[in-house]
């Protein structure tokens, strides 16, 4: 959607109901595997990283205009954050990541799976269960967790796209860094391409086995494959309807 | 929390690592993932790695030196602006940049890297063969001197990249376009490949046969670091002689814990075909003292997923092949020093509904 921007703003705490016409930005990570009661308990191996990467990624945002929506992190990042209530009663991303324009959700994860610290919800959500961009906002989301968008398997997010414009993650398995999203963001307000800073990020953090990847949707707008973070550059239009999907995936 | 191992029967030797969590009340079915390993692999491994394996110093990086070496070979002139330990200098599209931490470098023409794609129905101009690409990344090579790309050290790989155009449109096939070339060079040390974010030089070639930009982070050693173990590069004491794990004794520390530093979950099954001795080297972004030695375990991870599909990834794990560490092989995460409220205040027992 298009957006008219206002000067600069430091970071704010907005509530889930306030809408803005600046550009927003919305964070979950994951550390920690294990609760006391009454809370359930996941069961993944910890990671140490998350918060870093993920709050790095706010910070870079919100110190250049962007509005901070959430930073939820450990037990406090749920699932039905990222469910659309329309596939599954218990969704509530009308409320969360889709009211921003770039998410970044960080822990682990598995092909067209994603993970949390604490069964709010669920432990896993599954791309079945996501509808993004349809309620308001979302444009971009980074899954910042092991092998989202496999080569022979990311066709499952296609139905994820309802105005959404790209999904980044990795083809391959990833590793748990913590400054992945401060140096992905620092190049998005450097007026880089998505597609740039996050190859670019991912060479800076990653080694030779491992390959990013980028999902988008496209209506006959080829602009789209080099569209900027808003107030950083060029952005397309939703891609509305959908004429074809593009994957690519890039050795780091 | 306690970890119970116990041998399990199939082909190769195989573990079941069953995390046990000493929660009361209800929760969730503990993870369990089985890692195996095919017969022989260690036995093979053990047999033909080196007797000793050199632990270097790496030297302090010369991030002014390089700058002006990466500036001439891109013919761009101006003092280098350095923020937050990055030096970069810029002329309209063209940006190059040397980290301080590693002299790690990055350049690119960001008018051309990494962009485009087409449509379904184009012919996009050809990229140039995997010999060219090659010939490319020598010549590039030689003006970064590092030489003969023919090197016996180093190891070059072509690869394309790709963008895969799928039609909304059940009757529409995938299309692949070539976008590019990525030229790999990563170098072996006394034999081994070494491994990690931070050694490696990558060129991306345009379709025109332009070098669009690259990434070169490849730490210079200490040629003195003859000691087992660790000798410092100032000529300090001798660290204490390291004996190095073997591939047995390595494998038992990775399968206590297998997904070390992987973000990948969920995970039922690990396979593992192939031991590797190599070294490791850091991030760009992190300074590296030393070169160590680690084992390589690669294989296959195996999950089913719940909504039943079935998973195999490439999986690949690094273990220190020394004691003790020298340092970190991965950056340890920082302290968080952020906002109080959403990450802590908020914790594992007076969350609500509410949030």
């Amino acid at each position: 959607m298009r957006k008219i921007f206002a000067a600069t703003l430091g970071t704010l705490a907005l509530g889930a109901a306030c809408k803005t016409n600046l550009p927003e930005v919305g964070v979950e990570w994951i550390n920690v595997y294990e609760y006391d009661e009454p809370h359930v308990s996941c069961n993944q191996h910890e990671l140490g990283g998350r918060d870093d990467t993920a709050i790095g990624f706010y910070r870079v945002l919100t110190d250049n205009g962007y509005v901070g929506r959430f930073q939820w992190g450990d037990a406090n990042a749920w699932s039905n954050d990222f469910v659309d209530s329309d596939v599954d009663p218990s969704g509530d991303d009308h409320n969360w990541v889709d009211t921003v324009d770039f998410a970044y959700h960080a822990d682990h994860g598995n092909v067209g799976v994603f993970g949390f610290g604490r069964a709010k919800d669920d432990c896993i959500v599954s791309a079945n269960q996501c509808r993004w961009g349809d309620d308001s906002d979302l444009e971009w989301i980074v899954l910042d967790d092991c092998s989202e968008l496999r080569e022979d398997g990311y066709e499952i997010w296609t139905q994820v796209f309802q105005g959404l414009h790209m999904i980044l993650s990795f083809d391959t398995l990833a590793h748990d860094s913590s400054n992945r999203g401060e140096i992905f963001a620092k190049k998005l307000v450097a007026g880089w391409t998505i597609r740039q800073a996050w190859w670019y990020a991912c060479e800076q953090t990653e080694g030779s086995e491992t390959y990013a990847a980028i999902l988008g949707a496209c209506d006959g707008d080829v602009g789209i494959y080099d569209e900027h973070a808003w107030k950083f550059g060029s952005v397309s239009a939703d891609p509305v309807p959908i004429a074809w999907w593009w994957w690519t995936h890039h050795g780091c | 929390m306690k970890l119970i191992t116990t041998p399990s029967i199939g082909a190769g030797v195989a573990w079941t690592l069953t995390v046990v969590l000493s929660l009361p009340g209800p929760a969730l079915a503990a993870q369990d993932v089985e890692v195996s390993i095919r017969d022989g692999v260690l036995e093979a491994v053990d047999a033909s790695r080196p007797a000793e394996v050199v632990v270097y110093d790496v030297l302090p990086p010369e991030p002014q030196r390089w700058m002006d070496a990466l500036q001439a070979v891109a013919g761009l002139e101006g003092r280098a602006e350095e923020d937050d330990g990055l030096l970069s200098v810029s002329a309209r599209e063209r940006y190059l940049e040397v980290r301080r931490a590693s002299g790690g470098a990055f350049y690119g023409d960001m008018s051309r890297l990494w962009r485009g794609g087409g449509r379904p129905g184009d012919e996009l101009p050809t990229a140039p063969s995997d010999e060219r690409a090659r010939e490319i990344a020598g010549a590039m090579l030689g003006r970064f001197g590092f030489g003969d790309a023919e090197r016996a050290d180093l190891e070059i790989s072509v690869s394309d990249e790709v963008m895969e155009l799928r039609p909304n449109d059940a009757a529409g096939d995938p299309r692949r376009h070539v976008v590019g070339k990525n030229v790999e060079v990563r170098r072996r040390v006394d034999g081994l490949l070494v491994h990690g974010p931070g050694s490696k030089i990558k060129l991306h070639v345009g379709p025109d046969g332009q070098v669009e930009g690259y990434t070169a982070v490849w730490r210079q050693l200490d040629p003195g670091s003859r000691v087992l173990g660790h000798r410092p590069a100032d000529g300090g004491p001798t660290g204490p002689a390291a004996r190095i794990l073997s591939a047995a004794e390595a494998f038992e520390r990775f399968r206590g814990d297998p997904l070390d530093r992987l973000t990948l979950a969920p995970v039922d099954r690990i396979d593992i075909d192939r031991v590797e001795l190599g070294y490791f080297a850091r991030p760009a972004t992190e300074v590296q003292r030393h070169l160590q030695p680690v084992y390589v375990f690669s294989g296959v991870a195996s999950t089913r997923l719940p909504d039943g599909r079935e998973t195999r990834l490439p999986f690949t794990q690094y273990v220190l092949a020394l004691p003790e560490p020298l340092e970190a092989l991965w950056p340890e995460p920082a302290v968080f020093e952020g906002d109080p409220g959403p990450k802590r205040a908020r914790g594992h027992d007076d969350v609500d509904e509410g949030r």
